[in-house]
């Protein structure tokens, strides 16, 4: 699992693609719901002021008369009906005052007794302004001069109640708020659908290739394919064609690497013939005294002796070939003869180069790594040392459990490696081309079989002089061998 | 002059009184038609806010129950002062009209007695001085600086009783109060009251009782503070020519004989009263009394 990045950049697009929606929605709704409120705001107030207007208007016709022979009951009587408002406006708070700024009468007169002074009325309107809405009290105020003759005989002053006005400009924020905050969260969660589709067939490559690691690629099934885009449905087309591709050269240098054991035994053969044609001409020779001097009890007790130790040095030769090629099909443990088998094997190459092999194998009982595996490389290993040595040089092989490892070291006295060689040995190069006489192939075999057992290689130099090759092989997961041999 | 209906009509209520209205000039057409053709003159009885709720189940009832006793049309003439009603009555336009105690006091000469209500047994009744209910006052010196709600300045109950009060302390409403206002109807000196337009009002006794029942939501936010003597209750009268005509004589008997008629009885407890009375000009002699004083103080 791969931890949540802080860094949006590095979000999945399944995620950013949706909340990108969500934020773009939410910028939207926040300037709709601005533009949305401000216009209710300015149609209530431009329709409170005409209201205001009408409502003074008739109120003022109505009292003039009676404001001007200050008739207080007749301007009471008056606006304590006009004070019942329809329409959720409540009932409205009249004050009637004559030019001097004295109260003549109110529609609650516990309020605004008669001759009581409504300057703090006057001063809370800005200038000569007409209305003034106070949202923390949810009233309207407005006022009116009382005109008469075009003298200014009183004025009279209104308010009235509009949080119903107040409350709907909530409703209105409120249901905007849930509206816009679903039509994110529906076009977030679309989002999240389209992309996680539209990403599906990624997901299937991902899926393929993750499988490829560990064995054969797999290419995708025809129906998902089918299934896809136009876009994928060719991506897919491009990754089964290199599928294929990928699965036959995989073939190829499986059959390589098994050509290359058979060619590694078929040097072999030659040493082989030799080692067991020498002893063939004395078991020959040994058996042509019998026939003639059998009936010499010394004699036939020393052909006898001398065909015995021939016969041993044939069969010898025999099972260690037998034990290199009964390989692949029996997968089981390393053991200390298993290696001790491969000093037979290049004894004949190393007399036929007079070299000197210094063979220090001091593993005991069987050890958890592959047999076949191990001996194909260490085979390979000494060959190439083999290969390399000067004539009259020296060799060293050494085997020994270090930790929970099992060391194989190679020492020659040879001119070293060269670069191809190397790359191919440490792993740098995928690239299985043979280069130089036929070697190539057999490191390249080397390296693919040490990846498989999970092992290092170290090249050095050599305190002989020439390379050391210094391999280490994990002595654990038993149930791995058996997979991949 | 119908807009003045209204105003007699207490409890009005602004879409109560188009109808009202409507129907008032109804009434007052038909009536009317008898004139035009010169058959008969209708007989036109002058009304006054002394009335308390003027509904027009109240006057419908009145009208009819005068024109069937008296045997002759009757228009009821409705007038928003006692002024009004008082001078047309003088000058002979109206035939009989319910006054004020005071302006047939002050017009002594020119009018003469009709009937007088019986209320409560008596053909009296009293002013009161009113005020808020929570309010602590029991004298007039109580409502010194006051905003003080008289009824008419022709009211005896809603005007004079307080003036010949004050004209006893040799002061004038004016000085004595901050400031005073006429509602030209004794039910709006207890709305006025009640609302607190005004602390203090004037107001006919009789009225303010019958309210304590029909608008007890209103009276209950008021209290008389201080209650006069009896006085003679506020009169049908004529004009002094008048009073021997065929039509008065017919009127004072329907009146008279209102609480045996049916229709009469409702009159009756509409407006709360037990019937009527001829009754004699003494009644109101204390009512002169206080004339005399405020005349007498300026």
């Amino acid at each position: 699992m791969r931890r949540a990045s802080l860094d949006p950049r590095r979000w999945p697009l399944a995620f950013k693609a949706p909340v990108l929606v969500a934020v773009f929605m939410v910028v939207v709704s926040i300037v709709l719901t601005n533009v949305v409120l401000t216009r209710l705001r300015e149609t209530q107030e431009r329709q409170l002021a005409a209201m205001s207007t009408i409502y003074l208007n008739g109120l003022a016709s109505a009292v003039i008369p009676h404001v001007l022979r200050e008739d207080i009951w007749e301007i009471f009587d008056i606006i304590e009906r006009g004070a019942t408002l329809e329409g959720g406006f409540g009932r409205a708070s009249i004050v009637v005052v004559d030019s001097k700024g004295e109260t003549l009468a109110a529609s609650d007169p516990r309020q605004a007794p008669v001759l009581s002074r409504q300057s703090e009325r006057d001063r809370a309107f800005d200038g000569d302004a007409l209305l003034f809405v106070d949202t923390g009290k949810g009233r309207a105020f407005a006022r009116r001069p009382l005109l008469y003759q075009d003298r200014r005989i009183g004025e009279i002053y209104v308010d009235y109640d509009i949080s119903h006005l107040l409350r709907e400009r909530g409703e209105v924020l409120r249901t905007l708020v849930a509206t816009n905050a679903a039509i994110a969260l529906l076009l977030a969660a679309l989002g999240y659908w389209i992309i996680r589709r539209m990403l599906g067939p990624l997901g299937t490559l991902s899926r393929h290739l993750d499988l490829s690691v560990s064995g054969p690629v797999q290419p995708i099934p025809k129906d998902e394919i089918v299934a896809s885009t136009r876009e994928f449905r060719r991506l897919f087309i491009r990754f089964n064609a290199m599928a294929r591709a990928v699965n036959e050269r995989e073939a190829i240098a499986k059959e390589l690497a098994n050509e290359e054991r058979l060619a590694s035994l078929g040097r072999l053969a030659s040493g082989m013939a030799h080692e067991i044609n020498n002893p063939l001409g004395g078991l020959f020779n040994a058996i042509d005294t019998l026939k003639r001097h059998g009936d010499k009890p010394k004699v036939r007790s020393i052909s006898l002796d001398l065909i015995e130790r021939g016969l041993k040095g044939i069969r010898d030769v025999v099972r260690s070939t037998l034990a290199a090629y009964r390989a692949d099909r029996d997968p089981r443990h390393l053991a200390a003869n298993d290696l001790d088998d491969l000093r037979l094997l290049v004894r004949p190459e190393i007399a036929r180069r007079t070299l000197t092999l210094d063979w220090q194998n001091t593993i005991q009982g069987e050890l958890p790594i592959e047999a076949t595996a191990f001996r194909q490389i260490a085979l390979n290993l000494l060959l190439n040392a083999i290969g390399v040595s000067p004539p009259g040089g020296q060799l060293s092989v050494i085997c020994a459990i270090e930790g929970d490892h099992l060391l194989l070291e190679v020492h020659d006295q040879g001119p070293g490696f060269s670069p191809d060689a190397y790359a191919v040995l440490a792993g740098e190069t995928s690239s299985p081309v043979p280069f130089g006489e036929g070697a190539g192939l057999g490191l390249w075999v080397t390296r693919r079989l040490l990846e498989e057992m999970g092992g290092q290689v170290v090249i050095a130099r050599s305190p002989l002089g020439g390379a050391l090759i210094r391999m280490t092989i994990p002595l654990r997961a038993k149930e791995e061998l058996r997979d991949v041999a | 002059m119908t807009s003045r209906v209204g105003r007699l009509s207490g409890p009005a209520v602004k879409r109560r009184a188009l109808t009202r209205r409507a129907v008032l000039i109804g009434v007052s057409s038909t009536l009317a038609a008898p004139s035009v053709l010169r058959a008969q003159q209708p007989f036109r009885f002058g009304l006054t806010p002394v009335f308390l709720t003027s509904d027009l189940e109240l006057l419908e009832a009145l009208q009819r129950y005068l024109s069937t006793a008296m045997n002759m049309e009757v228009q009821l003439v409705l007038k928003r002062t006692y002024q009004e009603i008082t001078s047309q009555l003088i000058s002979g336009l109206l035939d009989a009209a319910w006054i004020c105690g005071f302006p047939f006091v002050a017009y002594r000469r020119e009018l003469e007695l009709v009937a007088v209500p019986v209320w409560r047994g008596k053909p009296t009744y009293q002013s009161y001085l009113l005020v808020g209910a929570d309010r602590d006052a029991s004298s007039i010196a109580d409502l010194r600086g006051d905003i003080h709600a008289f009824s008419d300045p022709d009211s005896n109950s809603g005007y004079l009783v307080t003036r010949a009060l004050l004209a006893e302390r040799r002061a004038k409403p004016q000085d004595f109060f901050r400031r005073t206002f006429f509602t030209y109807g004794h039910r709006n000196v207890v709305r006025a009251v009640a609302a607190g337009l005004a602390q203090s009002g004037s107001v006919d006794g009789y009225v303010w009782e019958v309210m304590t029942e029909t608008e007890p939501e209103l009276t209950r936010q008021t209290r008389p503070a201080w209650r006069s003597a009896w006085m003679g209750f506020p009169p049908i009268a004529t004009s002094t020519p008048n009073v021997r005509s065929d039509g008065i004589a017919r009127l004072r008997r329907a009146l008279i004989e209102m609480p045996a008629d049916q229709t009469g009885r409702d009159v009756l407890a509409l407006l709360r009263l037990d019937g009527f009375t001829p009754g004699e000009p003494a009644l109101f002699d204390s009512i002169a009394a206080r004339v005399d004083l405020v005349r007498a103080l300026g």
